[in-house]
């Protein structure tokens, strides 16, 4: 099967997930943003054309769950799916702890254009009590997923080929 | 890629994101998108049932594993609970038809109660500031836009968002976006003002626009106004915890906190007419 589709499916699948068990189980109260996971990291494993495509369908499939059919999730998911796929290529796909790295700033960025996009957040919000108690934690929390989404994915389709992209 | 397919690549990029970017700004509804929407909302909903489905199993049966003693005295008090109840029952029919008895007499206004439908809390938004549930019932079971949503206990929820054929999402009363008209339960009081909820806060609301001499307390219930067509009259909402005084004290505001516990919420009621 071609391998985009089967992303898409993994992003049908995160999605679901991402609704379900992670909203249901909150532990410490935060939520983690899994389909931002997984464009992040599609993204950085396949390049930039890829990222895009699966930022525009994972945001897409967000903004369909949130009520509304094209909206900020998709605006703010496709350019950070694309550029963070121009990594692809400059580094060694076996190294674990570079996919959490870019996962965490681009969590930051995702949630601070969040609230710049909304209307109904940009003015109210309290930037920096947010910024502390849940775009930090999110970012972490969404982090600590990338290692295992990366590992994954990394082992399943991207295993023994070259080092420095295809 | 050469040159002259990145050139290419770039431009696509750039008419697409414009073009996603104008239909966000512009807020235009092209009513064909409506059907992708809607076609892919029901393809994923019965998957998120599922899963949702093997959380609360999986869950329970945990539950029921570490605290098998707990269950069993839970158990019994409910069973003890059940026996008084029904009798406290049987007694209230009998109020019930000396009431109805009198209302004729004094041809008062029969009282209506709600027509509901059980529904149970297959997911939660998949967004940081956007508060909404999913519900495992749609369009197929008679749900539609705007319906008032309680929890078993009778307090208000929210309000039916956005409709699936065979799910739903409900924006919830803690949501900034959402507002509704609210009154002091206590006969002398009836003081009204405006409920709204806050950021980042799902257990506290804000009653707002309360004229600045009017008669509220701590410990005050709020119930719905029913002003507006919207929600019936007299659902519970939540109770005073603290007034403040507004618009240099040109009004007060009033925190309330509310009845409902979503965060943990498994089951609601819509209610479907009234």
């Amino acid at each position: 099967m071609n391998r985009n589709i089967i992303f898409v499916l993994i992003l049908i699948i995160g999605l679901v997930l991402q609704i379900t068990i992670l909203s249901l189980y909150t532990p410490w109260d935060i939520k983690p943003d899994l389909i931002l996971v997984l464009i992040v990291v599609i993204s950085i494993l396949d390049g930039p054309k890829t990222g895009l495509l699966m930022g525009i369908i994972g945001g897409l499939l967000q903004d369909i769950f949130l009520g509304e059919f094209i909206s900020v999730n998709t605006i703010i998911k496709a350019p950070l799916g694309f550029i963070s796929g121009f990594i692809e290529g400059h580094f060694f796909k076996g190294n674990y702890l570079l996919a959490p790295f870019i996962v965490f700033i681009a969590s930051i960025a995702n949630y601070f254009l969040t609230i710049v996009l909304s209307e109904e957040l940009i003015f109210s919000i309290n930037y920096w009590e947010n910024f502390r108690s849940v775009i930090i934690p999110s970012s972490i929390y969404n982090a600590i997923l990338a290692l295992i989404v990366y590992f994954i994915l990394y082992r399943l389709f991207y295993y023994g080929e070259n080092y420095y992209g295809r | 890629m050469n040159n002259k397919g990145r050139l290419i690549f770039a431009a696509i990029l750039i008419v697409l994101l414009a073009l996603i970017g104008t239909l966000y700004f512009f807020n235009i509804n092209i009513s064909y998108f409506q059907y992708i929407e809607s076609g892919i909302y029901n393809l994923v909903s019965p998957l998120i049932e599922f899963f949702s489905g093997i959380y609360y199993e999986t869950v329970s049966y945990w539950h029921g594993l570490l605290n098998v003693d707990e269950v069993m005295e839970k158990n019994k008090r409910l069973e003890r609970e059940l026996a008084s109840l029904k009798l406290q029952n049987l007694m209230l029919k009998g109020f019930q038809r000396e009431n109805e008895r009198l209302r004729k007499l004094l041809s008062f206004k029969k009282h209506v109660s709600f027509e509901t439908l059980g529904s149970t809390v297959i997911g939660f938004s998949p967004s940081l500031w956007e508060n909404k549930l999913i519900i495992n019932r749609g369009s197929n079971d008679g749900v539609r836009k705007k319906m008032p949503v309680i929890s078993y206990n009778g307090a208000l929820v929210g309000r039916v968002d956005y409709v699936g054929s065979s799910s739903s999402q409900v924006s919830l009363i803690y949501d900034p976006e959402f507002v509704v008209g609210g009154i002091v339960q206590r006969n002398e009081s009836r003081t009204i003002g405006i409920v709204k909820g806050q950021l980042n806060n799902n257990k506290m609301n804000i009653m707002e626009k309360i004229s600045w001499d009017a008669d509220i307390q701590k410990g005050d219930i709020i119930v719905t106004s029913g002003f507006s067509n919207n929600y019936p009259k007299g659902l519970p909402i939540g109770k005073v915890q603290e007034i403040n005084p507004d618009n240099y004290g040109l009004s007060q505001s009033a925190d309330i906190k509310l009845f409902s516990t979503i965060n943990t919420i498994e089951e609601v009621l819509i209610i479907t007419d009234f």
